[in-house]
């Protein structure tokens, strides 16, 4: 054993190879996909209790999926995914040397880096899960702990019980094992039809796991996940964007949010949405959201099945900062469907917040219970049970934003949603500013005039308008032909009022492409 | 080898003695409070083992004997209570009309306490029922991720998928109903792309088109003729709305909906004007257990949303004559709730023909998310009708169905969080006199219902494991073969 280990570990050229292109992984990682990492940790709701634990057993590679999502929560902390997922690679890396060594492959260096170069690329797809690595680490290592070479009775024998075990333990690293075990019975050509037999044999007796596992044959055979090729590294680089962006959110990072999406040229509509909940946040909606056009507010839209999954995953920070209750715990419970298992550990905190907001003990405590089995939110968990004064604190002080108008909404028309927010609490800025920007996003003047008196003339009594809104009040006073003297009490700056009347001589014209005119003339309203 | 049984009969009883039993215990003068609350309820013979947990704080263990009114004895001991299957069968089977009495005791920071002893009475009515079918889902609004229908067996903790939503993706299978509990007449419902209406009837398994242009809608909310030659479907235009705050959470209503009645030997529909009415809404038809009457609600239509508090459905019949496939010329109303100021939903006839059970609410048709919805019981011979305090809940009570022999009845109820849906069985004696209800006993039950994120709905029993090949329902409904259905009108 340790000569086998030494004669892997003593090419220093390759160790020193392999290490380097960790190295880049992890560089990588780092700097560029650390998005996939938090969306991979919140993609399940992993409980260290027994009869969880339990229901792994009802899939192939138990070990490797049990492994896997165990070390995925981990994921949820920066860096600890990068580092995680270059170990598992590493572990694939001696692995395969290992089998390939074994297998007295010739070119082992340059195969083993193949399989490390091909497992690295699967990982930037966000479907790869850490146990599929880990999958196919097992697949290699049960290959290579195979005691059988020279004997092929005691080979054939071992293959009929390894491959079972192997896909019980690994999944579709078994398909991995039959693959190599082929090659060294075609290598080797002793006793070939009984290893083929052999081998063959447990390989078909595989689909009858069907009926166990209650899956599609293909899926089962692929468990949990064999193959998932990012097909082009744009899109891959767009998702990770929008990864990114909804973690710096969710970590409570908003001015990493701003500076992100400031600095990139490109920008996404999930970029958007964060960039105008943030700016919002910090009372600038107005001020920000021509920023960056086209802009996304996600308040023209409605939730669907046809609504992208990731507006569905944004949607409820939305409403939790509009204070929106109802829409919020709707929308937490559409992005659990929406995961991979159902359940989505931030999406389960969430109806938990919103439910200790709205004083809905019974369930609170029900996610609170669950919640209290997690790594990552357990103690927080424990806390709320316990009735923590300092930690409900945030959730009573929300209470008061929440909507007090009992009315039957047959939709999620963000007007009426942030209407109601009003009515009930005239002090909800976040609300006003949503409002008022969804009117001109819309293209609704009128509605925003009256919007604004009926919400916002007391909130800027004595102060000036922003700038977003003197300009749509300028289109709109200029509309209904409004006497000279109403002007001031809406358009306050004497430069917005010049600029405007250029503007009027100039219709159109791309020098004032930053204003709310250009875009009510020239720009389509975006959904 | 009686050698061997002997002596792994002595190294489980040492295993067992040293076990930590309860000694100077201190006596509680309460109630133990356990998870979940099976203090006082009734149980059939045969029910698995009633699992609980100890909901009083932490603890070390927890003891319990159990003593039979009619003999027996049994006791279990662990984290929480699990009881060993057969004993517990032998213990139940012979205090059958008799009482066990449960003395638990806790051992927390060194110290035993015992509680007071309560008892659970078992019923000298078994449940002459294999199981139950419902539907697991979680509450996922407009749209569904895995879900499916499960088929449950009574007497122990084995549950078996009997179609799941991952057979055909992105689909939603519901409103499943069995003649009497006879899965011998089964039908479904298939929502989504590929939508269909599963109908099983004299060993034929067809797939109907879900939607049909005539009825302006699809087969929903079915139930069977007692001679499993008809089955009974509404077709609703159905819309969901949500509460701006949380009084309740959704509202599902009607915007349209008719009765008809399927005859699936000619494959026709059987259409009557007067259970198509432009003004009224008729939902939840059912046949009476001698098929002569349909029963179903009926309402007023109202605009949505401004009138939707005011949709109030009362329990009407029609006559049904099952030899020609006709209506009846006039129909009556058996139940007025509107006149009460309430709803009257989900009318489920005992199959015995005494009682209607029906769901009360203070509107619309789809009570499941209302607070206030409780079931009650219509007697057919006083026409009087009453809630069933013993087995409702200030949460929402509904989506019931009776046993074949009509002395027990599982419903669904979210008492037990206010959120998720959970199964309930309680007993209905020759008396119309309702027991206190029973939570579906699982091995783990603190652990299984925490962590469980689905409701249940749409229970009822089946006398026996349902057949069905999910795999191939699966590929038939992914393929889109459709049987076609002719649409006639009722003489």
């Amino acid at each position: 054993m340790t000569s086998r280990l030494s004669s892997i570990l003593g090419h220093r050229a390759w160790l020193w190879a392999c290490g380097l292109w960790l190295a880049a992984c992890l560089a990588f990682y780092v700097g560029c996909y650390q998005g996939l990492f938090f969306h991979q940790a919140q993609e399940q709701l992993f409980l260290l209790t027994p009869s969880y634990v339990a229901t792994y057993f009802s899939a192939p590679a138990w070990l490797s999926c049990l492994a896997g999502d165990f070390l995925t929560q981990f994921y949820y902390y920066r860096y600890a995914g990068p580092l995680i997922l270059v170990a598992a690679l590493a572990l694939v890396a001696l692995a395969a040397r290992a089998a390939l060594s074994r297998l007295g492959a010739g070119r082992l260096h340059a195969l083993t880096a193949l399989i490390v170069l091909a497992e690295s690329v699967l990982t930037l797809h966000y479907a790869t899960r850490l146990s599929s690595v880990l999958s196919l680490a097992g697949g290699l290592a049960l290959f290579a702990a195979m005691p059988w070479r020279g004997r092929p009775s005691l080979s054939a024998a071992v293959q009929m019980l390894a491959i079972p075990l192997c896909f019980w333990l690994f999944g579709f690293g078994a398909m991995v094992l039959a693959a190599l075990v082929l090659a060294d019975v075609l290598m080797e050509r002793r006793q070939m039809t009984l290893r083929l037999i052999a081998l063959a044999l447990p390989v078909a007796c595989l689909g009858m796991a069907r009926r166990c596992y209650l899956m599609e044959l293909g899926p089962m055979l692929a468990y949990p996940g064999a193959c998932h090729l990012v097909t082009s590294p744009a899109d891959a680089l767009t998702i990770e964007k929008n990864f990114r962006v909804a973690a710096e959110y969710q970590f409570g990072n908003l001015n990493r949010v701003v500076r992100m999406v400031d600095a990139d040229a490109h920008h996404t509509d999930v970029q958007l949405f964060y960039y105008n909940l943030a700016m919002a946040r910090r009372g600038q909606l107005p001020e920000a959201v021509m920023r960056h056009m086209p802009t996304f507010l996600g308040t023209l839209g409605r939730i669907g099945p046809q609504t992208p999954h990731f507006v569905i995953w944004g949607m409820d920070e939305l409403y939790w900062a509009l204070g929106d209750m109802t829409f919020c715990e709707r929308a937490a419970i559409m992005s659990s469907v929406f995961t991979r298992s159902n359940r989505n550990i931030f999406k389960v905190r969430r109806l938990a917040e919103v439910n200790l907001v709205t004083g809905d003990t019974l369930a609170a405590r029900k996610y609170l219970r669950l919640l209290g089995h997690t790594h990552v939110a357990g103690r927080w968990a424990d806390r709320l049970l316990r009735a923590d004064s300092a930690a409900m604190r945030p959730y009573m002080a929300k209470r008061q934003w929440i909507n007090r108008i009992d009315t039957l909404r047959q939709t999620d028309r963000a007007h009426d949603i942030l209407t109601e927010l009003l009515q009930s609490n005239p002090d909800n800025r976040l609300a006003l500013d949503y409002l008022l920007c969804t009117d001109l996003m819309a293209k609704d003047l009128r509605q925003f005039v009256a919007d604004y008196l009926r919400f916002g003339a007391d909130a800027w009594r004595g102060r000036q308008l922003p700038e977003l809104y003197q300009q749509a009040f300028c289109l709109a006073l200029s509309v209904q032909k409004a006497p000279p003297s109403e002007w001031p009490h809406y358009v306050s700056d004497p430069a917005i009022r010049r600029r405007f009347d250029a503007y009027c001589r100039e219709r159109g014209h791309r020098n004032f492409s930053d204003t709310y005119w250009y875009y009510f003339d020239k720009s389509k309203i975006r959904k | 080898m009686n050698r061997l049984v002997m002596t792994a009969c002595a190294f489980a009883l040492a295993l067992a003695s040293c076990a930590p039993r309860p000694h100077s215990a201190r006596k509680a003068s309460t109630l133990p409070p356990i998870y979940p609350d099976y203090v006082g309820v009734t149980i059939p013979d045969g029910i698995a083992p009633m699992n609980f947990d100890f909901a009083g704080g932490p603890c070390d263990r927890v003891h319990v004997d159990v003593v039979g009114s009619k003999g027996g004895f049994m006791s279990a001991s662990g984290t929480d209570i699990d009881f060993d299957a057969s004993e517990w069968h032998r213990l139940t089977h012979r205090n059958a009309g008799g009482r066990l009495t449960f003395t638990l005791s806790v051992l927390a920071g060194g110290q035993w306490t015992e509680y007071d002893s309560f008892d659970m009475i078992v019923s000298a009515d078994a449940i002459g029922d294999w199981g139950l079918t419902y539907r697991r889902i979680p509450p996922g609004y407009e749209v569904y991720g895995k879900m499916g229908i499960y088929q449950r067996c009574l007497s122990t903790f084995d549950e078996y998928v009997l179609i799941e939503n991952t057979c055909a993706t992105g689909h939603c299978v519901n409103c499943h109903t069995a003649a009497r509990t006879n899965p011998d007449h089964f039908t479904f419902h298939v929502r989504g792309e590929h939508g269909a209406t599963f109908v099983r009837h004299d060993g034929r398994d067809e797939w109907l088109a879900a939607r049909n242009d005539t009825l302006g809608g699809s087969m929903v909310y079915p139930y069977w003729h007692p001679s499993g030659s008809f089955c009974a479907y509404s077709t609703n235009r159905t819309n969901q709305s949500f509460h701006a705050i949380r009084t309740e959470r959704i509202e599902v209503f009607d915007q349209a909906s008719d009765v008809f009645v399927y005859r699936p030997a000619t494959r026709q529909i059987i259409l009557s004007p007067l259970l198509a009415t432009a003004d009224h809404y008729e939902t939840y038809p059912v046949f009476s257990p001698d098929g002569a009457t349909l029963y179903f609600c009926a309402a007023e239509a109202r605009p949505i949303p401004d009138g939707y508090q005011d949709i109030r459905y009362n329990i009407c019949r029609i006559g049904f004559d099952a030899a020609t496939g006709t209506f009846g010329t006039a129909v009556d109303t058996i139940f007025n709730a509107r006149a009460m100021g309430m709803s009257a939903t989900h009318p489920r006839p005992s199959y015995d023909g005494r009682y209607i059970m029906f769901t009360m609410s203070r509107y619309g048709c789809f009570p499941i998310w209302h607070r206030e919805a409780d079931n009650w019981l219509l007697d057919l011979q006083t026409g009087q009708a009453r809630p069933l305090d013993a087995a409702n809940s200030p949460e929402t009570d509904s989506w019931h169905n009776w046993s074949s022999d009509s002395r027990w009845f599982v419903f669904t109820s979210r008492r037990d969080d206010g959120l998720y849906t959970r199964l309930y069985i309680a007993s209905v004696d020759a008396n119309g006199l309702v027991t206190k209800p029973f939570m579906l006993p699982q091995r783990h039950p603190a652990k299984y219902y925490s962590e469980l994120f689905d409701s249940y709905n749409t229970p009822d029993f089946t006398a026996r494991r349902v057949d069905f090949d999910d795999r191939s329902a699966g590929r038939r409904i992914m393929g889109g073969e459709r049987v076609p259905v002719e649409v006639i009108h009722s003489r």
